[in-house]
């Protein structure tokens, strides 16, 4: 049995997709923050470039972007804002489908109640699954017509 | 025909429904091609489920583009190589429709005759799609995108 991977691989998309979701979940965690803290005690860039003794250049370089940011950018930008990040680990097969869905969507994949959504299956390849339009209306008119026929 | 951009992720939170045109969903789902067309993708699809599942959405990723009562807004997927920008309308709160997409590379100047062409896509390609209903046209993003982010605080405005 050596030899034989206990692990199944992973294609190339994946390996970048979630690199790429990973980047951008740490950015939108500082932008947001980042954002509730300008608000609460009005510290802008210039208060955090002269906190790092940065130029106020590199802080609007490092936060226009998620490919901008490294682990010690983003360390050194929540030092300046007097925080650090919490990490957690959570396995896949651990996460439960979320409970909350926009209601357009939760139509077309056919979980509207809380009670369906609970019992329908997490669907990975819904996105191939094309949106219909109802097509036209028809008048009353037509509608009687093809009765009385 | 639209498609609906569903988290690939597992328990990804919907909080926004986000619609691609034939075109851009057939990029999205292509077979698998080069290294570099493999890991542009796989970007370009996280970047579009950042308007799906963020809680809060950046300044800097949704832009409406000018003139403003065209309604045209542009979700910006920003690399080296290439950046792409996905052109579309709201149809409601929460609700964008990804008509077409662009190289940033082949747009030029904002004024330029490139720029003019996509953004008449992206108009024409939702009145195949919808014919007489209108795209919701507004200026604050924020009345279109719960959890969007007021701009002014990324700029380097002095402390009250």
């Amino acid at each position: 049995m050596a030899g034989i991977s206990k692990i199944s691989p992973v294609s190339e998309r994946d390996i970048h997709y979630y690199r790429q979701r990973a980047k951008n979940r740490i950015f939108e965690s500082l932008t947001a923050f980042f954002a509730e803290e300008a608000e609460r005690t009005g510290v802008t860039k210039r208060d955090i470039a002269e906190c790092l003794h940065r130029d106020p250049a590199q802080i609007t370089r490092w936060l226009s972007s998620p490919s901008n940011l490294t682990i010690d950018t983003i360390s050194d930008l929540l030092l300046s804002l007097g925080a650090e990040m919490d990490h957690t680990v959570g396995k896949f097969s651990d996460r439960a489908q979320s409970n909350e869905m926009h209601p357009l969507i939760a139509r077309l994949t056919a979980s509207t109640t809380p009670a369906t959504k609970a019992k329908v299956e997490y669907k990975q390849a819904t996105p191939n699954k094309p949106y219909q339009s109802l097509g036209k209306m028809q008048s009353n008119t037509q509608t009687v017509e093809a009765r009385a026929a | 025909m639209l498609f609906p951009v569903i988290p690939k992720a597992r328990g990804a939170t919907v909080r926004r429904a986000l619609f691609v045109s034939e075109e851009l969903n057939a990029i999205l789902n292509s077979p698998e091609g080069s290294q570099e067309w493999e890991q542009r993708v796989a970007e370009l699809r996280a970047d579009l489920e950042v308007f799906v599942t963020a809680r809060t959405i950046d300044p800097k990723y949704l832009f409406l583009l000018y003139p403003s009562r065209d309604a045209v807004w542009e979700i910006r997927s920003v690399r080296d190589s290439p950046s792409i920008r996905v052109l579309g309308l709201f149809a409601g709160t929460d609700v964008f429709i990804a008509t077409n997409h662009a190289l940033r590379e082949t747009l030029g100047g904002w004024e330029s005759r490139e720029w003019k062409i996509v953004k008449r896509t992206a108009r024409a390609s939702w009145r195949r799609l919808f014919n007489s209903y209108d795209p919701v046209v507004d200026t604050d993003v924020k009345r279109l995108v719960t959890g969007a982010l007021d701009g002014r605080y990324f700029k380097n405005f002095t402390r009250k």
